[in-house]
């Protein structure tokens, strides 16, 4: 319960920087937070007691009771990338907007476009 | 966000005020919802009992995967991972239309930054970091299948290998401020996009391919190479993660150069931190 | 036919999307013939698959062989391939419209080869992130095909002039608050029943005992998808993004996008988590907000005076009638949505095409600007008359009919919500009729304004349009009063389907 209150945590903090932070590149690193916080939630999800990682090693057949889930972790390690990609684009973007306007401030940016 | 530009500081400050409120609303929400999920770590949680014991128990007899994770990846969940691939050549794809391809230039523009970081010292040490890194990478790749690694990793490894290399010495190949001693190294930017276009070719056309031998779209077990289906299935895995490492690798270049070139061409300050925006 | 078109829908585009910049990049030539023959190789397998499936019954799919719930099936039945056709076929209109300059809207630098085939990658991966959400009968999977598009997308609204990367960033940052929300919601509901596969969890659901963790779940999916669909108040993305988008990718943005969220919120709430009693509420919560949306929308397109602004907030008025269609779920209701869907989506995407055009060559988005233009090119008029007389509601054109359903399923609804709708849209009509006549008088009854460097020049003006953008405003023109001619046969034919298809979904849900 700790660790899904720590990504619900992480999650609110990621939207509301997101809504309320005046500077657009660190808008963008509360959206890193944000898809932090659901990749944290993924991954608890995955954690089995007494389980291991879900690679294979020496010995008899695989029980499904002794290692973790491998579906969350796949699912993540989808989201990770996806996550990149759009820090990618958005930090691609954010020189484009820099070079023409001359800031990242959203409130003199608004100002300029009008 | 999500609503239009605001007509001025008042409307900001209505919107800090709502915004106060909904926040704690929502955690509150999302930790009310989560108090009735199974217990954190619960074996007999549905997540843990229902989907997920076919992976782990049949894997390695099915798909020939030690890594389990790599199973579900590559191959029970392998379009998800096509879509991943796609995800990030967009990235690539989209900062090449943005900063590196406008302007009515014919050619895309030499990669590298406007002052590498070239010393001595750093000149030195990448000499001797540089080859063990790409080496790493396609070990990383190659060994995905019984450990922890695979395509995207290996790729981003790879892709930060080229990185270094640009940083230190700056643009690879047309275009001046190259280190002088260092012979011209790494792919260019458009080799960079190649190599990511041809990723995406090989993981479509390693799922076409399966459909032309009558199999569903990336359904690898009726490609004729062996008669073992485990077996096959590890072997087209294997061309599925050197595809994925390939498109990453691409795109991690095609982003460092765009959005260097982006910087060196429109005047944009380096390591300023804070610029007159702030 | 079955077996191989599914996957060459979801293969093609993301093939091609590596295929044409590769080709850009080794011969810098231009890539025109072969995008327009994938585009059209798409639509002719949406079509192949929408023939199938009306003919012969759904079509499940299990990509790379393995069943659901542990690989992840595709799903075409009378919905998925209808929106599928949609799509592939705004799709070709848009590829052809990319043959000129393919982001000259005006500020733009002029296009090389190598450009144009970066930018019809883009097209190709957001068709194809489109394709794949249509087709998926999976959650997850729906989420990485979300982000296809919305990337694919981010990079066409950017690609015009530096407002344009603004509207993108601003549209990144909603569109990722709204996939990460969504994703929020899937893990919620992974955790509650260990699948992925939407059938399972259709079937899983009902003895789920946690009910505000699928609260939570419900309305986690809901915001996010609702982001994405523009339902108002979350529309604030939409303006911005459709007004300064170059001129092709806006027709196709503006058609398509919003609406296959909307069918995506169709397939989760209305049918997979239809059951559960938050969903219920979540789509009466709908319908009140696309009243409001359809109200708002209306009002505030009225308020313009630019063109493509005033589009792209009838738009968000459109979205709102086709979500309270979605938030009704009577066959009559879905049907309407559905039909209202295609009906916009081929008004709008002619209107986007004419608009951008217009912006482009006659230099300035203003209504005086469309001055004259009736006299000078009657055929390219006529057609985005067609489409304006389309989304105010005017028979024979497909825009009533869709009215028509909507109202009826209104009317058969009842209750607060049912008057509420029926008067929204009624009240939508006439805020039509008052923004579009605007712009239709000023295209036929008015003077050109004369400027004063056409004037001294002596050739006459030309053409108010180029080729490759006049030609998908006629057609699309020419399909919008075919869909409503023909909306009677289609009415007769096809709705019997959907209607089976609606009971089945009724008669699913526990």
């Amino acid at each position: 319960m700790t660790t899904y209150a720590f990504a619900a945590a992480l999650f609110t903090i990621g939207l509301a920087g997101m809504a309320l932070l005046p500077n657009l590149l660190r808008k963008l690193l509360a959206m890193n937070v944000m898809q932090v916080a659901v990749i944290v939630f993924f991954v608890s999800l995955a954690f089995k007691d007494g389980a291991t990682v879900p690679i294979l090693g020496e010995g008899g057949a695989p029980v499904a009771a002794e290692f973790m889930n491998p579906l969350p972790h796949t699912l993540m390690l989808t989201a990770i990338v996806v996550s990149v990609s759009t820090t990618g684009l958005a930090l691609g973007l954010l020189v484009r907007i820099r070079s023409r306007f001359e800031t990242l401030n959203e409130r003199r940016l608004l100002d300029k476009l009008r | 966000m999500g609503s239009s530009p605001p007509p001025g500081r008042e409307a900001t400050r209505v919107r800090r005020l709502l915004g106060a409120a909904a926040f704690p609303a929502l955690f509150l929400g999302l930790v009310l919802g989560m108090a009735e999920l199974p217990e954190f770590g619960d074996p007999a949680s549905p997540a843990s009992t229902h989907v997920s014991p076919r992976f782990i128990e049949d894997a390695a007899a099915e798909t020939g995967a030690a890594n389990m994770v790599t199973a579900v990846l590559a191959d029970y969940r392998g379009y998800d991972t096509l879509g991943e691939t796609a995800v990030i050549f967009a990235a690539g794809l989209g900062c090449l239309v943005i900063l590196a391809a406008a302007g009515g230039r014919p050619n895309l523009p030499a990669a590298g930054m406007s002052h590498p970081f070239g010393s001595v010292i750093l000149d030195a040490a990448t000499r001797i970091l540089v080859p063990v890194v790409l080496l790493f990478a396609v070990y990383v790749l190659i060994h995905g299948h019984i450990s922890p690694g695979g395509g995207f990793q290996g790729g981003v490894l790879f892709g930060s290998g080229l990185i270094m290399m640009r940083l230190v010495w700056g643009p690879a190949r047309e275009g001046g401020g190259r280190h002088p001693d260092v012979p011209a190294f790494g792919p260019s930017l458009r080799g960079s996009l190649i190599l990511a276009c041809a990723g995406i070719l090989g993981y479509a056309g390693i799922g076409l391919a399966a459909m032309a031998f009558g199999g569903e779209f990336l359904n690898y077990g009726t490609l004729p190479l062996g008669s073992d289906p485990a077996h096959v299935r590890e072997l087209a895995t294997l061309g599925i993660e050197a595809a994925v490492f390939l498109t990453v690798a691409g795109t991690v270049g095609v982003l460092f150069d765009t959005i260097s070139i982006g910087m060196r061409e429109n005047g944009v300050p380096i390591g300023s931190g804070r610029g007159p925006g702030e | 036919m079955r077996d191989v078109l599914p996957g060459l829908l979801v293969a093609l585009p993301l093939l091609g999307a590596a295929l044409i910049p590769l080709l850009a990049a080794l011969s810098r030539r231009p890539t025109r013939a072969a995008a327009l023959a994938l585009h059209a190789a798409i639509l002719a397998a949406a079509l192949g698959l929408f023939g199938s499936a009306a003919a012969d019954g759904p079509i499940r799919y299990a990509v790379g062989g393995w069943p659901g719930p542990w690989g992840i099936e595709l799903w075409f039945d009378g919905l998925s391939t209808l929106i599928a056709v949609l799509v592939a076929g705004m799709a070709c209109f848009a590829s052809f419209a990319q043959t000129f300059g393919a982001d000259r809207n005006g500020a733009a630098p002029a296009s090389t080869p190598l450009r144009e085939g970066l930018l019809r990658g883009a097209l190709l991966l957001l068709v194809g992130g489109l394709l794949g959400i249509v087709a998926t009968r999976d959650v997850f999977n729906l989420f990485v095909f979300l982000e296809i598009s919305s990337l694919a997308a981010y990079t066409l609204v950017a690609s015009g002039e530096g407002r344009g990367a603004v509207a993108a960033f601003r549209y990144l940052l909603a569109g990722t608050a709204a996939g990460s929300l969504y994703l929020f919601g899937v893990g919620f509901l992974y955790a509650l029943t260990g699948t992925l596969n939407m059938d399972d969890l259709a079937a899983r659901l009902p003895s789920v005992e946690a009910d505000a963790a699928l609260t939570v779940a419900v309305v986690l999916i809901a915001v996010g998808l609702s982001i994405k669909a523009a339902l108002f108040p979350l529309h604030g993305w939409l303006p911005d993004t459709y007004v300064y988008t170059p001129t092709p990718a806006a027709g196709f943005i503006a058609a398509v996008m919003a609406k296959v969220s909307a069918y995506a919120l169709l397939r989760l709430l209305g049918e997979v988590l239809a059951g559960t009693e938050a969903g219920a509420v979540v789509l009466e919560v709908m319908i009140w907000l696309g009243v409001a949306g359809v109200v708002a929308g209306g009002a505030l397109a009225v308020a313009q005076r630019a063109v493509t602004r005033m589009l792209a907030w009838s738009s968000i008025s459109a979205m709102g009638m086709i979500l309270i269609g979605v938030g009704m779920g009577s066959a009559l209701a879905i049907t309407g949505a559905l039909f209202h869907m295609a009906a916009h989506a081929l008004a709008k995407g002619c209107l986007f095409f004419g608009a951008g055009g217009i912006r482009s060559f006659e230099d300035g988005d203003e209504v005086g600007r469309w001055a004259g233009l009736g006299s000078r090119a009657p055929w390219t008029l006529a057609a985005l008359t067609v489409a304006a007389l389309s989304m105010i509601g005017i028979p024979p054109t497909a825009g009533f009919f869709s009215k028509y359903y909507l109202l009826s399923a209104s009317v058969e609804a009842g209750g607060p919500a049912g008057i509420a709708a029926f008067a929204a849209i009624i009240l939508s009509s006439l805020l039509a009729t008052v923004y579009f006549l605007r712009v239709l008088e000023a295209a036929w009854f008015r003077a050109p304004a004369e400027a004063p460097d056409r004037a001294a020049s002596a050739e006459p003006p030309g053409p108010v349009l180029p080729l490759p953008l006049a030609a998908p405003v006629v057609g699309l023109a020419v399909l919008v009063l075919l869909t409503g001619i023909f909306a009677h046969p289609f009415e007769r034919h096809v709705l019997p389907d959907w209607e089976s298809g609606a009971a089945r979904i009724a008669a699913e849900a526990p």
